[in-house]
């Protein structure tokens, strides 16, 4: 199940449109962009984004406004879209869900436990029901995994794909790694402070048991002794 | 090098085995057993294997050892007393377990084994032959084991016995996993301080050793690729994304206080634990003074006739008052 997520982050659904991306210039490559951030299943786009031609789009004022809404789709949310929503093309249904559910992926790094208010907030979606449609679809989809907690409206995410790292910007996972790294390790030192007073502990109770069958040993003989002299 | 007594056609019997754990630990100690006894590397030993075949679907359960002559010349005779004798034994106690085959050691089939492969035809006409190979190299993750079925080959126009890999599956009832680890694990935990706490401490230890490890590499990777030092590759750099999203694993409320009231039952419990272990010492050591010093009394005051019963019962009020209070 776990493999099944991460499949979301492979860029083979992506393979095509870099393919095309090679011969693709101008106005064609602007409408290549379009395509890809709609075609279903393709989440991921730093391949295509690193593509010569689309490269070329940014500095092209005609399709500018393309080469960054393919920068929103790979790295960015939704509210950075609608913060320039005048200079970007107009999006349609599937890649307006689309990009609803990246946002998503992109809350769920930041906190496991997401309440629906701020969801609805950050989505722009009018209703519950709305947003549990997108959640659910998500879900199928592959992007995450978790639980939807009606009882405390919040989503729960157990897991979610990775998405385009931003060039430069890797800090947040060093840090994260970093983290991790430095817990394990702190751990590693715990266990071994354990073990060895675990087995110093142990040693210890082994001593005091041989001490102590010597001093039964030592009483009983004084007994035998003083009895074999009283009794004589 | 190839065995030729192998046949290399496609196996197409169609024929669904599965080894228990059981069957192979035996083989391996019959082997390293013998060894061990006769100092030598080369020994190879037989055995035979049961279990359950219905249909299509076999099923090796447990196995047993045979005794074998090895003639001067090579050919190896089986004690076919012992077989039917032994075979009869465990018929008494797995009524549906039937014999499927025998196991032997060695790196490939070759005649000899074929030799011995038809002295069992007259119990099973197809049995079933799995090989363990002793001498393969522990690097390799295979089991060193395969398994063969026997066909009947024209060869220069003579019929001959051949054998084919068969494919097997290793399948665990969950009450076999428990002992099969138990035994597997059972000298490693006499080998440490006389406690398992040390020996599952030691394993957590080395699997956070491995994490870290790992972790470390990741990190490596991430920052060379910071660095320029390696290409960047999208998605690998995802799946670590993907992976840092997940963490922390556990936080939050719920967890916290679910995890402060599971640490104070066990603690609760484990002193509860020594409370009774002590009461109960205590209880032990009242009843030994009591035994010695009734008989004390007895003799300092039993030859006069002065109340030896009194004193006894001075000192019977103590414990069990003591036992009132030890168990709750």
């Amino acid at each position: 199940m776990s493999e099944a997520i991460l499949n979301a982050s492979s860029g083979a659904r992506l393979e095509p449109f870099v393919l095309l991306a090679k011969t693709a210039k101008g106005a064609a490559c602007a409408k290549l962009v379009l395509d890809a951030v709609a075609a279903p299943g393709v989440f991921v786009f730093s391949e295509l984004l690193d593509s010569p031609n689309v490269k070329e789009l940014a500095t092209n004022s005609q399709f500018a406004g393309h080469h960054q809404l393919l920068e929103i789709f790979a790295y960015g949310t939704f509210p950075d879209y609608q913060n320039r929503a005048g200079s970007l093309p107009q999006l349609t249904q599937a890649q307006l869900k689309k990009l609803q559910q990246l946002t998503l992926v992109s809350l769920a790094g930041e906190s496991s436990t997401l309440p629906y208010s701020n969801l609805l907030h950050a989505l722009s979606l009018p209703s519950v029901r709305d947003l549990e449609d997108l959640i659910i679809d998500a879900m199928y989809q592959d992007l995450l995994k978790g639980k939807l907690d009606q009882a405390r409206s919040a989503l729960e995410v157990e897991q979610t794909m990775g998405r385009d790292l931003v060039p430069g910007r890797e800090e947040k996972l060093l840090g994260v790694l970093g983290a991790w790294a430095s817990t394990a390790m702190h751990l590693l030192h715990q266990l071994d402070q354990q073990i060895e007073r675990t087995s110093q502990a142990a040693a210890d109770n082994r001593l005091k048991r041989e001490q102590h069958e010597k001093e039964i040993e030592r009483a009983r003989k004084d007994v035998m002794d003083s009895g074999k002299a009283s009794g004589h | 090098m190839q065995s030729d007594v192998v046949s290399e056609a496609p196996n197409n019997s169609g024929l669904n085995v599965t080894l228990h754990p059981l069957v192979i630990m035996n083989m391996s100690d019959h082997w390293t057993r013998t060894r061990a006894q006769n100092h030598d590397a080369s020994v190879t030993v037989y055995g035979a294997l049961l279990g359950i075949q219905s249909g299509r679907e076999i099923e090796v359960f447990n196995s047993f050892e045979l005794p074998h002559v090895a003639a001067p010349d090579g050919i190896v005779t089986i004690d076919k007393n012992y077989f039917v004798t032994k075979q009869e034994q465990f018929r008494q106690v797995f009524k549906d377990y039937d014999f499927l085959g025998w196991y032997s050691t060695g790196a490939w089939p070759t005649r000899s084994d074929i030799n011995v492969h038809n002295q069992f035809l007259a119990f099973n006409e197809s049995p079933l032959f799995a090989q363990l190979n002793p001498h393969l190299a522990a690097t390799s993750r295979d089991l060193p084991l395969t398994v063969y079925e026997s066909v009947m080959d024209l060869v220069n126009g003579a019929p001959q016995t051949m054998f084919v890999r068969s494919t097997y599956r290793v399948e665990t009832g969950e009450a076999e996993r428990i002992a099969v680890d138990h035994v597997a694990k059972a000298v490693a935990a006499e080998a440490s301080e006389g406690s398992g706490l040390i020996a599952h401490l030691i394993s957590q230890r080395n699997a956070i050793k491995m994490l870290q490890t790992r972790i470390r590499l990741l990190y490596q990777y991430v920052q060379d690729v910071q660095n320029g030092t390696l290409p960047r590759d999208h998605n690998l750099l995802r799946q670590i994304s993907s992976l840092c999203n997940r963490l922390p694993t556990v936080d939050g409320q719920e967890f916290r206080k679910e995890f402060l009231t599971d640490q104070n039952d066990v603690l609760l419990i484990a002193y509860l634990a020594a409370l009774t272990k002590g009461a109960a010492d205590v209880n032990s050591l009242v009843e030994r003074f009591n035994v010695a010093g009734s008989e004390r009394v007895r003799r300092l005051f039993g030859a006069k006739g002065v109340g030896g019963g009194g004193g006894q019962g001075s000192f019977s009020g103590f414990p069990t008052s003591m036992m009132g209070m030890g168990l709750p």
